[in-house]
């Protein structure tokens, strides 16, 4: 037995590795969920349904509730409405500055929902150059900003399957007889259903958990469970309703991901798929030429409209362009009301989200490498819950899970690098597993050919491909936890307020000087943002580990 | 030498190794040829040491290699889509073994050089592997397996996923590579010109099992059974006597001129009648499809024999009616 046993099959072992994410997992999200459940559902030690129920037929909270579905399906119906032709352009044709596009595209998904918040401020409200459509708080704001959020993942889910279709099947049919229209409708859109719909259910859950753009967005006008959850916590310290929403909340988004789940792997059917440079050409006639100039003039217009519109005012203070603002980040702490000027916020986001990525890489690096070894999908369900759970689900279970012996965080400063590494990790998971997966087994088996012991094989072929893959997933966390809204806004102390957590609060105060430092802000955190991603882009190994 | 002896595999209940004897000798260029699903990758595996639980012995100068991990066996390995590292250029992939090997930097250098001159891919260096024809990646696998000068080169369909007219210039200066660096050979491929033109040794597998081992002629003359037979194109058929018998298309005669029957009934023909139902062109000869009349010698349903027909000839049409003979003496007895 086991005569010609060779060293160079992946270690099979190494399920301790798994252990790590498990273990951080169950601290820092079973937990609070399990106290966010007693909270909501116990009282005294006995199952008490009564504040579930007052939550659930109060009418004002029944409010809050449709509104939240409603916003999420007219958001997620107007970001197809706008985003499928942008998907089909990027995808089918091949023109000049195609993957700067595919690139910038990405940036408003991966910008802090408070920068997304002040962009349409900046765009929407009192000086902006749509100020006059009297926009602002209603909730055409919260939808169009969604719709700008969102439309990198219909663009991405869309498009990246779009652009590997086989364009000879279409040809086909187009031979067989049928129309441009009929083609497209009985060969292409089938094909391309399990995206749309796992693209529609991203974007619905996205819109369905928005925190931040609809706090900013909305007003007091405009509650959805997120922000009511945070109105009745952190306003009307009335921690019981806030369980009970919770609770409702945390029901809807599991059915949500169960959905999601099934979509995405209904996606994965047997389609005859392409190498997406075989499958675009450049416009040809008049008539496409026309196509894709709409499309990039559209994109410019939604996607770097407000980004362009936020840069603009905040170099634009009263009586002509200058600095005013940005000076202001630094001179602002002295006013009594705010305890730090924003420049300090900037030190103490930095801070945070370099420790909240040492984690989220190690933990996450952990089970990315557990799961590359085994395909588990309990595994991978329980790494990826946190994606879909809410941001506000997870800073209130800490609020109210953390602040007690054995694990008495309340006033540790590690209390915000842990929430966000939490919501971080399943990013980090999901970016690098399919690279790692995605590693041939035969080069492995080439290398101990070519004389590679198996400690040399993983140095020159798992590491070298795991370390772009690492580096990636580092931008990701980094950007993730630098923006992170949510879960900070909960826990964060008032003395040592996050960046996003510091826009937030100034653009909420009076005051022309006040909302321009926190557009200021907003463009200083965009800007960090966007290095880290466009690293990422720079060390992305082609397509793989995308989401 | 090599030497495989009860090399066996077993993946659950599926025998894909079913106790092969096989020998490479010094110098020796040897082919496993067979059908897909025969055996003949995991051959190669488990020569080289990459299936955990073969069984049997594999053996090099008579050392017993039971506990030698693939990187100590200095056995190099080609694989049929080269696997090729994505993450380095053409020279790092051709210097890998010769860094896994601890070759210094300077002979490094000078042993690719001659390596890439050799597959005729100077200059190729820092160029991509992604962006490279199949015909390229091909070389630079090949000179990448060359490199660190294994005793046992073992190339998986090396030519599987070329086009024709470049597979067949390939087989021509593999084996004058082969033979001038005096390499040690062993490959497989499920194609039998290919096979015949690069080997000294052909073995046959059939189902995990050795059908058959012999020189390219033996093979080619004399088929030990009626597996290997057909897989060479062989008709096997006891229409032309007692005993089943392998017989090459080009040993069987047509003849479908009206006067057959006047030829029959003077028994100048020994012959079977049939009908034509298929008719091929290859290059200096017609492949005819002639399916047996029923009631005849053999039973209606068996598989069609093919004969060739010479372009010369006018071959028949499809649908005529005609009679197929054999040569005298020609074919062999198999078992079936």
């Amino acid at each position: 037995m086991d005569r010609h046993h060779a060293a160079v099959a992946p270690r099979r072992g190494g399920a301790w590795l798994a252990l790590v994410p498990l273990a951080f997992l169950g601290v820092f999200f079973v937990t609070p969920v399990v106290a966010i459940i007693g909270r909501g559902l116990f009282a005294d030690g006995s199952l008490d349904l009564s504040s579930l129920s007052d939550v659930v037929t109060n009418p004002a909270l029944r409010h809050v509730m449709w509104f939240t579905v409603w916003q999420a399906t007219v958001s997620t119906a107007l970001t197809l409405l706008v985003a499928l032709p942008g998907a089909y352009v990027v995808s089918r044709y091949e023109f000049p500055g195609r993957r700067m596009v595919r690139a910038l595209v990405t940036v408003p998904f991966v910008l802090p929902t408070v920068v997304v918040g002040s962009a349409f401020v900046a765009l929407l409200g009192d000086g902006g150059p749509l100020g006059a459509l009297g926009l602002d708080q209603t909730v055409w704001a919260i939808l169009m900003a969604h719709a700008f959020f969102n439309y990198a993942v219909v663009l991405r889910t869309v498009g990246g399957l779009w652009a590997h279709l086989d364009p000879h099947q279409e040809e086909a049919a187009r031979v067989l007889g049928a129309s441009r229209r009929r083609a497209f409708l009985e060969v292409t859109l089938p094909a391309l259903r399990p995206a749309i719909a796992a693209a529609a259910a991203i974007v619905f859950l996205f819109s369905f958990t928005s925190f931040g753009v609809i706090l900013i967005l909305g007003g007091p006008r405009f509650a959805t469970l997120e922000t009511e959850i945070y109105r009745q916590t952190a306003q009307l310290l009335n921690l019981d309703v806030a369980a009970a929403l919770t609770i409702v909340q945390l029901v809807a988004v599991l059915a949500l991901l169960l959905i999601t789940g099934r979509l995405e792997g209904r996606q994965s059917v047997a389609l005859r798929l392409r190498a997406a440079r075989d499958t675009a050409r450049p416009p040809r006639s008049a008539r496409e030429r026309v196509v894709v100039g709409i499309n990039l003039a559209a994109m410019a217009l939604l996607l770097g409209g407000p980004v362009f519109v936020l840069i603009e005012r905040s170099l634009h203070p009263p009586g002509g362009y200058g600095f005013d603002f940005y000076r202001a980040l630094n001179s602002l702490g002295d006013d009594s009301v705010l305890f730090v000027s924003p420049i300090q916020a900037v030190g103490t986001s930095l801070r945070y989200a370099a420790v909240a990525t040492v984690i989220a890489m190690f933990v996450g690096g952990c089970g990315a490498f557990a799961l590359a070894r085994r395909r588990s999908g309990s595994l991978d369900a329980a790494v990826s819950l946190p994606l879909g759970v809410s941001a506000v689900t997870v800073g209130f279970g800490f609020l109210i899970a953390l602040d007690e012996p054995p694990l008495d965080l309340r006033t540790s400063w590690m209390l915000v690098p842990l929430a966000q590494a939490l919501i971080a990790i399943p990013f980090v998971i999901r970016t690098m597993t399919p690279v790692l997966r995605s590693i041939d087994p035969r080069l492995r088996e080439v290398a101990a050919t070519l004389g590679a012991s198996p400690a040399k094989v993983w140095r020159e072929v798992d590491l070298p491909i795991a370390a772009r893959a690492g580096l990636v997933a580092t931008g990701f966390a980094f950007a993730i936890s630098l923006g992170e809204f949510g879960a900070t806004l909960f826990i964060v102390r008032a003395d040592t307020p996050t960046l996003p957590v510091e826009i937030f609060r100034l653009l909420g105060r009076p005051g022309p000087l006040n909302v321009g430092a926190g557009m200021a802000a907003s463009v200083l955190l965009m800007a960090i943002t966007a290095v880290a991603i466009l690293a990422i882009e720079r060390f992305r190994v082609g397509t793989i580990g995308e989401f | 030498m090599l030497s495989v002896d009860a090399l066996s595999v077993r993946y659950g209940d599926f025998v894909a190794l079913d106790a092969v004897d096989l020998q490479v000798g010094d110098g020796e260029i040897v082919s496993v040829l067979g059908p897909s699903g025969s055996g003949k990758s995991t051959l190669l595996r488990a020569i080289a040491g990459l299936v955990p639980d073969a069984q049997g012995q594999v053996a090099w100068d008579g050392v017993d290699l039971a506990g030698v991990a693939t990187h100590r066996r200095e056995f190099g390995l080609m694989f049929q889509d080269h696997a090729l590292f994505p993450h380095r250029d053409v020279l790092g992939n051709v210097v890998f073994g010769l860094r896994m090997h601890g070759v210094g930097r300077a002979e490094i250098g000078e042993r690719a050089g001659v390596t890439l001159e050799r597959v005729g891919l100077a200059g190729f260096e820092h160029r991509s592997v992604a962006e490279l024809s199949g015909g390229e990646q091909q070389r630079v696998a090949l000179a990448r397996a060359l490199a660190p000068e294994p005793r046992l080169l073992m190339l998986d369909e090396p030519l599987g996923a070329l086009d024709r007219a470049l597979r067949e210039r390939l087989v021509g200066e593999l084996r004058t590579l082969f033979t001038a660096l005096g390499l040690s050979v062993l490959f497989v491929t499920h194609d039998h010109d290919e096979a015949f033109a690069l080997a000294d040794r052909v073995v046959v597998m059939h189902e995990g099992r050795v059908a058959q081992v012999g020189t390219p002629s033996e093979v080619w003359t004399h088929p030990a059974d009626a597996f290997v037979a057909r897989f060479l194109g062989w008709n096997v058929t006891d229409a032309f006597g007692p005993t089943t018998r392998a017989i090459r298309p080009e040993d069987l005669h047509l003849d479908w001129h009206l006067d057959w029957h006047l030829d029959w009934h003077l028994g100048d023909v020994g012959g079977v009648a049939g009908t034509v139902t298929a008719r091929t062109f290859h290059r200096d000869h017609y492949l005819v499809d002639v399916t047996l009349d029923a009631g005849d010698a053999r039973g209606p349903g068996d598989a069609p024999l093919r004969v060739a027909v010479p372009i010369e000839q006018h071959p028949p049409e499809v649908g005529d009616a005609v009679m197929v003979a054999a040569a005298p003496g020609a074919g062999v007895t198999v078992s079936d």
